[in-house]
């Protein structure tokens, strides 16, 4: 009995000295990841908040289809290439921003502009971080902060409004639209020249830093912004050509073959400005959604990205680019190790982008993802190139009645085309169309730019075969998209804000009237 | 002791005084509770079973197995008289009444326990003369019987009582009695606890068969509230308990409460082996986590599935009243369950097993090759497009070959098995029982099953009359495997992924393996995106074991009469592990496989809580009872979570499948987190003379999920009773009990928020940059929200029992309204605040309002008796305030395919539909010419009409209409069991009115493409869609484009959910008692029988807040069973 009694006053005993310390009881520190208290302490907390800006590498609502969606698609240079309403909505101009291909870019993009202001608030006051590592980090910031509002600016911004500026001193994010898309580009520029003063040479950058950016990428985007910017505000095109001039002044040897551009031997080659680093776990699965629908039984390509006969055919005789962007019928072309000769039972226009398929002739898919629902590849896709910067300086002095057939024929010159003199903007129009078919932000951005809109309504064109598993054999030429008459440059050239995004705006952001 | 008694001669009485005190109980609980409740009344019960013995030592008996301690005068009793008494849980008066027949002895009970023994002389002298029974010895007539329960089971010590006299017997061991009346026109009462009481006319008859049958709503009904149990007669809140369950072979404790209980709504997930029924107690309170609190055996019970087979007793508490003594869990109400305990007595063995198949109930047809080219044709027509030479007979001959069957090939019969053995007894001092359960269900959709192995122990041991300990123990290994039934998929693909939809779509001329034997190419050509349904299916290949390891000891401490300290400690360990091979597999449509991966997850989780309570029940002047409690507790919950995936393996031999094996390891996740909860908690609950009522308690509780400054929390209630039928002005023959009750109260919830919303964790993610595989970034993805508080939902509850004479006819009704305030809502912040998820913020209200009826009716007749109850709750839910700043909140999660149909909005039911609202096919020229002037530019013949709710001449998103909601706005049960000699039959039925649910099943499988069609075979639906030569279907046309947006979410694909399913019914047949066993019953059982609704979908009962995607149906059930009592 006793020993009982003892028991029961033991056990009152500790519920008194536990009732006592109860608020000791109830302090939880969170464990298993780390806390805004005990972040942004060391150069390793710098490098892995510098990682976290690159969240939209491996994110296909971004690079993948997202944004590819609305740059390449409507272009006249393709067609959805398998029945898929919103990917047609978009090309048809009726989409509506809710889809769920493309519902992400802009909240995806907030989340890089955030990730940047939390770099640029924190990383500076830390203690025992050398310069070189801040810096690197702060440049980032700045050239991913500044890539956002350029890549919004061009999907959603025009002269009717801009993107709202969220800055690292921003803590009221109710904001309205700037004026005009001028302000959000102006922001954009001012971000990648800071970014371009504080960020090394891609040369100076360790292998374990690549993929990040740098002093030239920086100055190149400068250049990209200030070249759609021109539109609205003609004192652009200088700084244009300035910009362009800091790249040329430590990278200006073009790969010397065009196809070679594209193999990954050449991710970080003489050409690479900007890209989406890929592999075979994440990146860009450009590849696998322009790929033949199920690649011949051999992988499971999606089939998006159809390049139509007018594309096809407006290269110039001689043109080395056309044969490497393009597979048509009885082309020879190297897949899974074999050599096999282009047929397609589901390609809508007869014609391949061949552009990114290096990673497919490798035997047994060695650079490709072993996911084919998320088909990435060793091959890093390219965003920003050296030849556009010569095409962009081209362009800027002929706007400004300069010459511009030296930056032209740098680039004619290695697509195995003779040298032109005098260009004019025509000449800049064909270059461009011919060296970024398929390649973000070129064909559809350049057209709405230029006001060129004839081209965006007209009826598209492509080749039905006679038998579609024959590669030699003979073909129709017919209407594979209709003209899009409903196409108003003055709406259309922008596409609408996610309608979540509105909602939430407390009517602030206003959306982009169609 | 003995040689005491046998000292003779002294003059001086001896009082003998040895308190050997003993406790036994009658009740079947041998928990705290079982305590509580037989210190109510004080009744402890006797079995005695002796032959021949003396007086002395049967007084010796019963000192030694009650409380009774037994004072007197040796002179006037006769100890060494011999008697032989035979008697069964019998009260101390009628054991005292037996024993002392035709002597001198007499005897008187004092305060409760002494009971004094004197000699009849002196004993007429005394004024408490009255609790004497005599039974006078003049002859009479002698009749006998016997007293069984509705299964034939003899009744042991049941009391027959001459009506109108105090005279009467109990029944012995074999249930029989003999009785001597004076009278032939006399009334035999004859009653036991929780049975029917029952009057015979005797009409001199000598031989008397009596047959009690349960009494479902007796007032002397023991039920559990929180920390206790009051009789139904002292309740004062809102509480139903769950019956029949052991009828129905039910393989899920959720199944037994589903249409069982009014204000319950169990919804249930499909027919997935694998999935768990939701279980709803008054609505919807809040828009996420909001789960009921299952107290098992008193503690808090975060363990596996119970299985059904050790249930005792399964209560629910409703109103906030009765939950509040809980607190903080208990937002979405409290699910009480008693598991089995053992009894005193020889060890009882039970077995119970049942076998039987599950088929798909209606299984959905898809077109047959020659439908699928005509339909297509017809959708090129209606386009306006040439058509496709793929889907030409003639040129493509090969298309019209119907070679299989998807839908039959991917579904099944499957078969079901239970075996259950459980193992019951106990000394004096110790009771144990044990059962050991399995279940395997094979699902209906190949290989797809579950299987669940159950373990459970619990004992009771009494130390000394004033200690006793106990423990519950209890292992559940669950495993299984199931399919994807939806149609949206992690990476937002959307609209080929459900298994049923691709069975529907895959090509019927194409057979299931190529002729290299390997899975066939359905993707071939222009049928679309589809997957391969048997090969997506057969490669199934997961590895998911979850253990459950749940331990309870508890000590229960008597200082003082009256007041019991019980301290629990109760702890639960989960680990979870799976393991899930996505190999390389030969098929020709699978073909995105380079390589193979492992997943490989686990997790463990462990819950520990001590509770400590102490119990003061008193009765002051017989009128004033009180019961007080107080007590404390602390919980403690943590999980630690980590995933590797595994690429790259060389052999998929699966004895090589191992991590260390694989060339690459690709992803690395790690995850912890650790909440606590200290909680103060009392309460009164006191009655006048079983009249008045009135109970009051207050929960204070801290969580260490809030900041300091919030953490603490109190929740009150309050609930009082009045019983109209005890007032003196108040006598009818016909009504029992009339009770009106009204309480108040409030519970907390937080159940909603991560461990650490006052101070997130940063992520890690992963992220590409140059080099191989992912690199790590670190980022604070939310906002922490210091000012984050308690929801608080809050009852107020108005409730009415009654019960008619002998409880033929119970009626309880309760009208409620729920409020949940300080809702945990994520209201959408800014975007370009760059967050991926919106923080959890306190903002709106909630209400829900119902009114709840269950009815019951019992008769016996003779060898027949019956029972029938019904309930029905009805439930209106809006939403009374949403966020500041807002008036509708899109719901971006629930889609179906890329439709989003879900909001939240002020004055509207939580997630109601938000949708384009359409009028009609457009049949008529002259309504094409109309809507085309109306907002829809495009339409042609066939087309929806929509309409322009704010006629700007533009059908779009500003168009949208609230149409009602998925949650049923009444649901319903009725059950009736019935009983003829030896045979049982019950039948249940159970439906839903009001819910409504979005068809995205009808959609995304007769317009597959949301242009319309693209090449995939069709539901047979498409059959009944517009096309020229079908004026009158009452579909859209079929079209390749889909210019109208007749595939846009609209109310075209909302349809009601009513239903009405016959749920359960079941036959059973109960052999007599034979030397082997004491009890054999063998019954057969159909379950989901028959439903009755308009619904087109594949089953009614929709989960996804009705967002119907094709999941997975509920099957149709058929079991033969037995239980088995050995003797």
């Amino acid at each position: 009995m006793k020993k009982y009694k003892y028991l029961s006053f033991l056990i009152l005993v500790t519920l008194v000295v536990f009732t006592s310390c109860t608020d000791e009881f109830l302090e939880v520190e969170p464990q298993g990841a780390p806390t805004a208290a005990s972040f942004f302490k060391t150069e390793t907390d710098v490098t892995r908040a510098t990682n976290a800006l690159y969240l939209m590498n491996d994110f296909q609502g971004t690079y993948g289809r997202g944004m590819f969606l609305y740059s390449i698609i409507p272009s006249d240079d393709f067609v959805v290439g398998k029945s898929k309403s919103q990917i047609e909505q978009i090309k048809d101009f009726v989409t509506t921003g809710s889809g769920s291909y493309t519902r992400d870019i802009w909240p995806k993009h907030f989340q890089v502009v955030k990730r940047a202001n939390d770099i640029l608030n924190n990383v500076p006051d830390i203690e025992g971080v050398s310069d070189d590592v801040k810096n690197f980090a702060l440049g980032n910031a700045y050239f991913m902060r500044g890539l956002a509002y350029f890549q919004l600016s061009l999907l959603y911004g025009d002269d009717r409004a801009g993107i709202p500026i969220v800055d690292e001193t921003t803590t009221d994010f109710y904001i309205s639209r700037p004026e005009s898309v001028t302000v959000s580009y102006e922001y954009a520029a001012e971000n990648f020249t800071k970014a371009a003063a504080l960020l090394p040479l891609f040369s100076d950058l360790s292998p374990s830093d690549y993929g990040k950016a740098h002093k030239n990428a920086a100055y190149a985007y400068l250049a990209k912004t200030h070249l759609h910017n021109a539109e609205f505000d003609s004192a652009s095109w200088q700084k244009v050509i300035d910009a362009c001039n800091a790249v040329t002044a430590t990278q200006e040897v073009l790969e010397p073959n065009f196809k070679d551009v594209f193999k990954i031997d050449n991710n970080w080659g003489n050409e690479y400005i900007w890209s989406i680093p890929s592999n075979t776990t994440g990146g860009s699965i450009l590849p696998g959604a322009s790929l033949e629908n199920k690649g011949w039984s051999k992988y499971n390509g999606w089939g998006y990205f159809a390049p139509t006969l007018d594309l096809y055919e407006s290269y110039q005789a001689g043109d080395l680019r056309r044969d490497a962007t393009l597979l048509v019928f009885g082309d020879a072309f190297e897949f899974f190790g074999e050599t096999r000769r282009y047929w397609s039972t589901k390609n809508l226009t007869g014609i391949q982008l061949k552009k990114y398929m290096e990673p497919y002739s490798y035997p047994n898919g060695e650079h490709l993802n072993g996911n084919g629902d998320h088909p990435t590849t060793d091959l890093n896709v390219p965003l920003m190139r050296l030849s556009a910067v010569y095409l962009m300086r081209a362009e800027a002095k002929i706007a400004l009645g300069q010459n511009g057939d030296t930056d032209l024929n740098i680039v004619r010159e290695r697509a195995g085309l003779p040298a032109i003199t005098a260009a004019t903007l025509a000449h800049v129009k064909y270059e461009r169309r011919a060296e970024f078919a398929g390649e973000l932000f070129g064909r559809f951005e350049d057209l709405c730019r230029w006001g060129d809109s004839a081209e965006l309504k007209q009826s598209l064109r492509g080749r039905q075969h006679d038998d579609q598993e024959d590669p030699d054999s003979g073909f129709t030429i017919y209407e594979v998209w209709p003209e899009r008459s409903n196409f108003d440059l003055l709406k259309h050239r922008v596409w609408p804000i996610p309608p979540n995004v509105i909602d939430s705006s407390l009517g602030l952001i206003k959306q982009n009237e169609r | 002791m003995k040689n005491l008694h046998e000292i003779k001669g002294k003059t001086l009485p001896f009082i003998k005084f040895d308190l050997k005190m003993k406790l036994t109980t009658l009740f079947v609980f041998a928990t705290f509770f079982s305590v509580l409740a037989s210190n109510i009344g004080y009744t402890q019960s006797l079995t005695l079973e002796e032959e021949n013995t003396s007086i002395v030592k049967v007084i010796d008996k019963i000192e030694a197995m009650s409380d009774y301690k037994f004072i007197y005068n040796t002179r006037f009793v006769d100890l060494n008289r011999k008697v032989s008494i035979k008697l069964i849980d019998a009260n101390i008066e009628q054991v005292l009444t037996i024993l002392f027949m035709n002597t001198s002895t007499a005897y008187q009970i004092e305060r409760e326990t002494q009971i004094i023994l004197k000699h009849k002389k002196d004993a007429d002298r005394s004024k408490s003369s009255n609790k004497t029974v005599t039974v006078t010895n003049k002859q009479q007539n002698k009749i006998s019987g016997t007293v069984n329960d509705d299964t034939d089971q003899p009744l042991p010590g049941a009391t027959i009582l001459i009506k109108g006299s105090s005279a009467g017997t109990t029944t012995d061991f074999d249930g029989k009695f003999s009785l001597e009346i004076d009278s032939d026109d006399a009334i035999l009462v004859v009653s036991y606890i929780g049975f029917a009481t029952q009057e015979i006319p005797v009409n001199g008859q000598t031989e008397i068969n009596v047959q009690l049958v349960v009494d479902s709503a007796a007032l002397d009904e023991v039920i559990l509230i929180g920390y206790g149990t009051v009789t139904k007669k002292e309740l004062t809140g809102s509480i139903a308990i769950a019956k029949n369950i052991e009828d129905r072979a039910v393989t899920q404790v959720e199944e037994a409460l589903q249409g069982n209980v009014s204000g319950v709504t169990v919804l249930s997930d499909g027919g997935d082996p694998t999935s768990t029924p939701t279980i709803k107690i008054r609505g919807l309170g809040t828009s996420s986590a909001e789960k009921p609190l299952w107290i098992v055996d008193g503690v808090p019970y975060y363990g596996g599935p119970i299985n059904p087979f050790d249930i005792e007793s399964l209560t629910v508490l409703k109103d906030a009243a009765s939950a509040s003594i809980y607190g903080v869990r208990a937002a979405a109400g409290v699910i009480l369950v008693t598991t089995k305990k053992g009894k005193q007595g020889k060890i009882q063995v039970d077995f119970g097993a049942f076998t039987g198949v599950q088929n798909v109930y209606d299984k959905p047809v898809a077109l047959n090759t020659q439908q699928y080219t005509d339909m297509y044709n017809i959708a090129y027509d209606n386009s306006d497009t040439p058509r496709l030479d793929y889907f030409d007979g003639v040129s493509n001959p090969d298309r019209l070959v119907q070679r299989t069957n998807w839908v039959d090939e991917i579904f099944r019969s499957g078969i079901i098995q239970n075996y259950d053995i459980g193992l019951r007894g106990g000394s004096e001092k110790y009771t144990f029982s044990s059962s050991l359960g399995y279940n395997k269900k094979e699902g209906i959709l190949i290989n797809t099953y579950a299987d669940r192995l159950s373990f459970r122990y619990n004992s009771a041991l009494k130390l000394s009359d004033k200690i006793k300990i106990g423990e519950n123990f209890s292992y559940t290994l669950i495993n299984g495997q199931s399919a994807f039934t939806g149609t949206q998929a992690d990476n937002g693909e959307t609209n080929y992924n459900g298994i049923i939809a691709a069975a529907i779509k895959a090509p019927p001329h194409v057979s299931i393996y190529n002729s290299e034997g390997v899975y066939s190419d359905v993707g071939d050509g222009q049928n679309g995106d589809v997957i391969h349904p048997v090969g997506t299916l057969e490669r199934i290949n997961i590895d998911n074991p979850k253990r459950n390891t749940f331990g309870n000891l508890f000590l229960e401490y008597k200082p003082i009469d009256k007041l019991i300290f019980k301290t629990s400690y109760a702890i639960n360990h989960s680990d979870e592990f799976y393991k899930e091979f996505d190999p390389r597999v030969a098929e020709a449509s699978k073909l995105n496989k380079a390589t193979n991966k492992l997943t490989q997850i686990q997790a463990n989780e462990i819950n520990w809580s001590w509770e400590n309570t102490l119990n003061y029940t008193n009765t002051f002047n017989d009128a004033h009872a009180f019961q007080l409690l107080g007590g404390y507790s602390l919980q403690h919950q943590e999980r630690e979570f980590d995933g590797i995936v595994a690429e790259k393996f060389e052999s998929e031999d699966p004895l090589l499948l191992f991590i260390p094996l694989a060339e690459e390891i690709n992803d690395i996740t790690y995850s912890f987190f650790e909440n606590k909860l200290v909680s103060f908690f009392s309460r009164v609950l006191y009655d006048y003379n079983k009249k008045y009522f009135f109970s009051a308690s207050i929960r204070r509780d801290g969580s260490s999920k809030l900041n300091q400054d919030r953490r603490w929390e109190n929740f009150p209630s309050v609930a009082v009773g009045w019983s109209l039928s005890e007032e003196t002005f108040f006598k009818s023959d016909f009504i029992s009990n009339l009770k009106l009750r009204a309480s108040w109260g409030r519970v907390g919830n937080i159940e909603s928020l991560s461990s650490y919303p006052t101070n997130l964790p940063l992520s890690v993610e992963n992220t590409i940059l140059g080099g191989k595989g992912y690199q790590k970034g670190v980022v604070l993805d939310g906002r922490s929200n210091p000012d984050i508080n308690w929801e608080i939902s809050e009852t107020t509850n108005f409730g009415l029992d009654f019960s008619s004479e002998n409880n033929k006819w119970n009626l309880t009704a309760d009208y409620f309204i729920k409020d949940t305030n300080r809702w945990l809502n994520r209201t959408p912040v800014s975007s370009l605040e760059g967050i991926g998820t919106s923080p959890f913020q306190n903002s709106g209200k909630i209400r829900n309002k119902g009114l709840e009826l269950a009815l019951g009716h019992t008769k016996n007749e003779g060898d027949f008796t019956y029972n029938l109850s019904g309930n029905v709750s009805f439930i209106k839910n809006e939403v009374i305030e949403l966020a500041p700043r807002f008036d509708i909140i899109a719901d971006d999660i629930t889609q179906v395919a890329t439709h989003y149909p879900l909001a939240n909005a002020v004055g509207q039911p939580l997630f109601s539909y938000y949708l384009i609202e359409s009028d009609g096919l457009l049949r008529t020229d002259a309504a094409v010419t109309n809507a085309r002037a109306n907002g829809q530019p495009d339409a042609q013949l066939g087309d929806l009409r929509f309409i322009d709710q704010n006629n700007d001449g533009v059908i779009d998103d500003d168009d949208r209409v609230f149409k009602g909601s998925a949650f049923p706005t009444v649901s319903y049960g009725l059950n009736f069991s019935a009983n003829y000699k030896k045979f049982d039959f019950s039948i249940f039925l159970q439906g839903t009115q009001g819910g409504v649910a979005y068809n995205g099943y009808k959609l995304t499988t007769t317009y597959p493409a949301h242009t319309s069609v693209s090449g995939s075979n069709l539901l047979d639906t498409a059959l009944d869609t517009w096309h020229p030569g079908n004026p009158n279907a009452s579909n859209p046309r079929l079209s390749i484009d889909d210019p109208n947006g007749n595939i846009q979410p609209s109310d075209f694909w909302l349809e009601d959910t009513d239903y009405l399913r016959l749920k359960n019914i079941s036959v059973g047949y109960t052999l007599p008692k034979s030397p082997y066993f004491d009890k054999l019953r063998i019954y057969a059982t159909g379950q989901n029988v028959l439903t009755w609704t308009n619904y087109s979908g594949l089953d009614p009962e929709v989960s996804n807040r009705g967002v119907d995607g094709g999941q997975y149906p509920v099957a149709r059930t058929f079991t033969l069973g037995f239980n088995l009592t050995l003797k």
